[in-house]
């Protein structure tokens, strides 16, 4: 049966355990953390940044550290440092929100950075839209704690008691006000005291107020350091040979062109293949183009058609991943049926910033500097390569540009420590575009039957089958429960009949596959809602109307069916937000789409007209119930982006394959939304006092089910595979 | 095999003698050899636009631009622009304004694509101040964001166009 929770595991979610906490009496990790790199900012920068009224706190010398996450500084500025990595979703201000907010620190001295890797985080690795949902109730324990030890060293300050004294915009406050010293005055003394064995929480805390990022000022001057842009001493530009195809490995390699390209220094052989090293980055491209190597090449049968076969064929088979009811006495026995097949492809992530790492290998110290999803993964990638101890990988973090899951696959981390070791040089291994979209790791391809039977007169759904063929993403990690891969059936339960079926087959395909933004979500979202348009069609009825005549409902942990009022709720509001049922503007339809997932629940409708043979989405309303919300401004950003992000997929998004190669390798055949194609979101977010959701991934799954349903109202031919175009 | 040479080029208001193959791209004459990581690689085939600058104030695809072309051009970066925010530099009003909406708007997200979307606005607002969604559609669509800012992105090149025409209090809250 379907368990949210095998994934859960092995995702790697989580990073933070509330068990580390004793523990956290520490610096934020053992290197010198990222500001090392950031030091070749130039002094015009430095001066720009003095010069503005929006430029960032910088931190005194002097202060304390109060625990791995925060910092005081003499002159009041407060550094969080956020073990999760920011790869745009925002984590870093939220987080330094929900500890600021318990530790009563004022926010205009507020700075956020990347923590290094330390094991008082627990597993760092970000992903799963995890982070504040796991981690809300240790960063207030986090942000307790500072507190406590800021109010007794304030209290000794200030000879009075502290049972007395409360902590308010970064002061420790005694009697209402009668007495106060700023934290940064007491803030060495803090971090010297032990600390509290069970910090208390505050009563309420105040958190939902729009608040701009942090990471702004950095990111619109320029200043901000990403994985490609760190500089190290020493430094050489290192580019891999890839592989032509998958699986191919090389038979002879002849580097005499490559050594000539002016600026190469050598040529070395890893484990991993081939790598030149270059004074910079042309002449690094330059020199492995020079290569010349013969590969035996082993999967030259793969492609479209081949991979198609397959899955056709694993439809054959399979398990149940979910039953209820009788499913055939409906097909069997003359109800209203509608069948289709569905198809979606291989999808690569493309983030904007391309793989690279950076690293530094000695006989007793490893040093990486990356944006990783992962920093745990890392580390363990580069001491299985290095044998080194743990405590002798250090891990730096970076801005991510990007990560949509892919960062959180070591693999090009693998690749830089293996042609650092090899060279003993310090090496930013860089890979190009071509690299990064060629390096498979795709959100698998999925084939889908379905088969419905409906009451035409009533209206209502009587039964609903779904098999899927999809390759597992989980089966890497171990043998999977049941034969089940819970990823891939994610949000298949939703419009729940009586009798409904939902089937799982593996399917065996070389292509290493891997977690895509909303993973399953992304493509069920798209096929259960679309097809159940079809269902609502041959039922003679309103796509809204007909899946509120059905019985939502959601599967829960324990494999349980519960109804999901909230994505009933969710499915009301946006119909009437986006003023379904009224007339569109001539010329244009409306498609609707809800999915629960992560723990947040999402509804779009997408407002969409043809223009010659492409669709235009004019417009898309979205309504989401996250739980409490954070910061209302990230939820809205999140909604646009991952509408944008799933837009791009169902109208554009697709690696062929084609003798074992993958064929699109770049921004020109793997297009995604541009600014002219930007619909205009209306957000709505719900108000609640749940608990928190997920808001990384949940504005996926609903849009090209939503864009589907348009299309189906507007040509009358549903949509059944996606890309559109 | 393309041949070493000293190049003598303007960058961000200062003269800069930089030794490179004749068709090292700029982008990476900039990114490696000057140390001004701002300009990004995203495609290298002017598909994506990160790597933008200016080219004597026109935004200019920095992957596609050989040194040796660069000639006498003032380049400015992402970091130039930052500068020209200075009084001491005679303070560029656009840019200033542009980098204030930004961070208004609460643009960015990963911000990888920034520096470029922030130089295309720049050099559209300096030819078109008053620039319709239109005017913005095809002055930034060659630049990809994959984060989805794109709304608004178009939000704070319209608030930087109020503010320019003085009117900067339209937009909202200062």
């Amino acid at each position: 049966m379907i368990t949210r929770r095998s994934f859960m595991r092995l995702s790697g979610a989580g990073g933070l355990l509330v068990v580390a906490l004793p523990a956290c009496k520490s610096k934020p990790g053992k290197s010198e953390g990222a500001g090392e790199s950031q030091a070749a900012t130039t002094d015009a920068l430095s001066k720009a940044s003095a010069a503005t009224t929006k430029a960032p706190p910088v931190a005194a010398a002097g202060g304390g550290q109060l625990s791995a996450w925060v910092h005081v500084a003499d002159n009041d500025v407060i550094t969080y440092f956020v073990p999760e990595a920011e790869m745009g979703q925002g984590v870093h201000t939220a987080v330094a929100m929900v500890i600021s907010a318990e530790l009563g620190g004022a926010w205009h001295n507020a700075v956020a950075t990347t923590a290094p890797l330390n094991p008082v985080f627990g597993r760092q690795s970000t992903g799963g839209s995890t982070s504040i949902r796991t981690g809300f109730d240790a960063f207030r324990l986090v942000g307790a704690t500072a507190r406590a030890l800021l109010i007794q060293a304030g209290a000794e300050h200030m000879q009075v008691p502290p049972a007395e004294c409360e902590a308010v915009d970064s002061k420790v406050v005694w009697k209402g006000g009668q007495k106060s010293v700023g934290f940064g005055a007491i803030a060495t003394k803090a971090s010297e005291i032990e600390n509290p064995a069970t910090p208390i929480l505050r009563s309420e805390i105040s958190l939902g107020v729009p608040t701009l990022r942090l990471d702004s000022f950095a990111k619109v001057t320029g200043q901000a350091i990403y994985g490609m842009d760190v500089r190290q001493p020493g430094m050489l530009i290192g580019k891999a040979a890839h592989i032509p195809s998958l699986g191919a490995t090389p038979t002879s390699v002849d580097d005499s062109a490559a050594r000539q390209v002016e600026g190469v220094r050598e040529v070395v052989r890893t484990p991993a293949g081939v790598v030149v090293l270059a004074e910079h980055t042309w002449a690094a491209m330059k020199g492995r183009d020079a290569l010349r190597v013969e590969w035996k090449e082993s999967n030259v049968e793969l492609s479209n058609a081949t991979i198609d076969a397959k899955l056709r064929a694993a439809l054959k088979g399979g398990r149940d991943a979910f039953k209820s009811g009788n499913v055939q006495k409906h097909f069997k026995g003359g109800a209203t049926m509608v069948e289709a097949e569905y198809a979606v492809p291989y999808l690569a992530h493309a983030p904007m910033e391309p793989l690279s790492c950076t690293a530094k290998v000695s006989s007793d110290r490893c040093d990486i500097w990356t944006g990783t999803q992962s920093p745990s993964g890392a580390a363990q990638a580069a001491a299985e390569i290095t044998g080194l101890a743990p405590e002798q990988i250090f891990v730096h973090g970076h801005f991510l540009g990007g990560g949509f899951g892919r960062r959180s696959k070591a693999d090009y981390v693998a690749e830089a420590v293996h042609a650092a070791k090899a060279s003993g040089k310090t090496v930013k291994l860089l890979w190009d575009r071509e690299d990064s979209m060629r390096s498979f790791h795709y959100r698998p391809a999925a084939l889908n039957t379905l088969r419905a039977a409906v009451d035409a007169e009533k209206g209502t759904l009587l039964a609903w089958e779904h098999r899927i063929a999809s390759p597992s993403i989980l089966k890497q990690f171990g043998p999977l429960e049941g034969g089940i891969d819970g990823t891939s059936i994610d949000g298949t339960v939703k419009y729940a009949p009586s009798d409904m079926l939902v089937r799982y087959s593996d399917v065996d395909l070389p292509i290493p596959v891997w977690f895509w933004r909303s993973v399953g979500h992304s493509q069920n979202g798209f096929v259960v809602d679309a097809f159940m348009n079809e269902a609502a069609k041959a039922a003679g009825r309103d796509p809204l109307e007909f899946r509120l005549n059905t019985r939502i409902a959601r599967l829960t942990d324990e494999g349980q069916l519960e109804d999901d009022a909230r994505l009933r709720k969710v499915l009301e509001m946006v119909a009437d937000k986006a003023g379904w049922g009224t007339a569109p503007p001539a010329g244009r339809a409306r498609g609707i789409a809800a999915s629960e997932s992560f723990g947040s629940w999402c509804a779009q409708v997408a407002e969409v007209s043809m223009e010659g043979t492409r669709p235009r989405v004019h417009k898309v309303t979205c309504v989401v119930d996250c739980g409490k919300t954070i910061n209302p401004k990230t939820v809205e950003a999140q909604m646009h982006s991952g509408i944008v992000y799933g837009l791009s997929a169902a109208l554009y998004g697709k690696l062929d394959f084609d003798k074992g190669r993958a064929v699109q390798g770049n921004f020109d055949s793997y297009r995604v939304l541009r600014m002219s194609e930007m619909p205009v979101i209306d957000t709505t977010i719900v108000e609640s006092s749940e608990a928190h959701g997920g808001i990384g991934e949940p504005a996926v799954p609903p849009i090209a089910g939503a864009l589907a349903g348009a299309l189906y109202a507007l040509r009358g031919q549903p949509v059944r595979s996606l890309p559109i175009l | 095999m393309a041949s070493m040479a000293n190049y003598s080029i303007r960058i961000n208001g200062e003269a800069k003698t930089v030794s490179a193959p004749e068709d090292m791209p700029l982008l990476w004459v900039l990114r490696d050899l000057v140390g001004l990581t701002g300009p990004k690689y995203g495609c290298g085939i002017a598909q994506c636009r990160a790597c933008t600058v200016l080219l004597d104030g026109v935004e200019t695809v920095s992957c596609q631009l050989a040194i040796k072309d660069v000639g006498k051009a003032e380049v400015t970066t992402i970091e130039g622009l930052t500068a020209m925010r200075e009084p001491v530099q005679g303070k560029d009003a656009v840019a200033h304004a542009i980098q204030e909406t930004w961070i208004e708007e609460d643009v960015v997200q990963c911000g990888y694509c920034q520096p470029g979307q922030i130089l295309s606005a720049y050099a559209l607002l300096k030819r078109t101040p008053r620039p319709t969604d239109k005017d913005i559609d095809t002055a930034m669509n060659g630049n990809i964001c994959r984060c989805g800012t794109y709304n608004r992105i178009r939000k704070a090149v319209h608030r930087a166009a109020d503010y320019m025409a003085g009117e900067g209090e339209k937009g909202g809250k200062q």
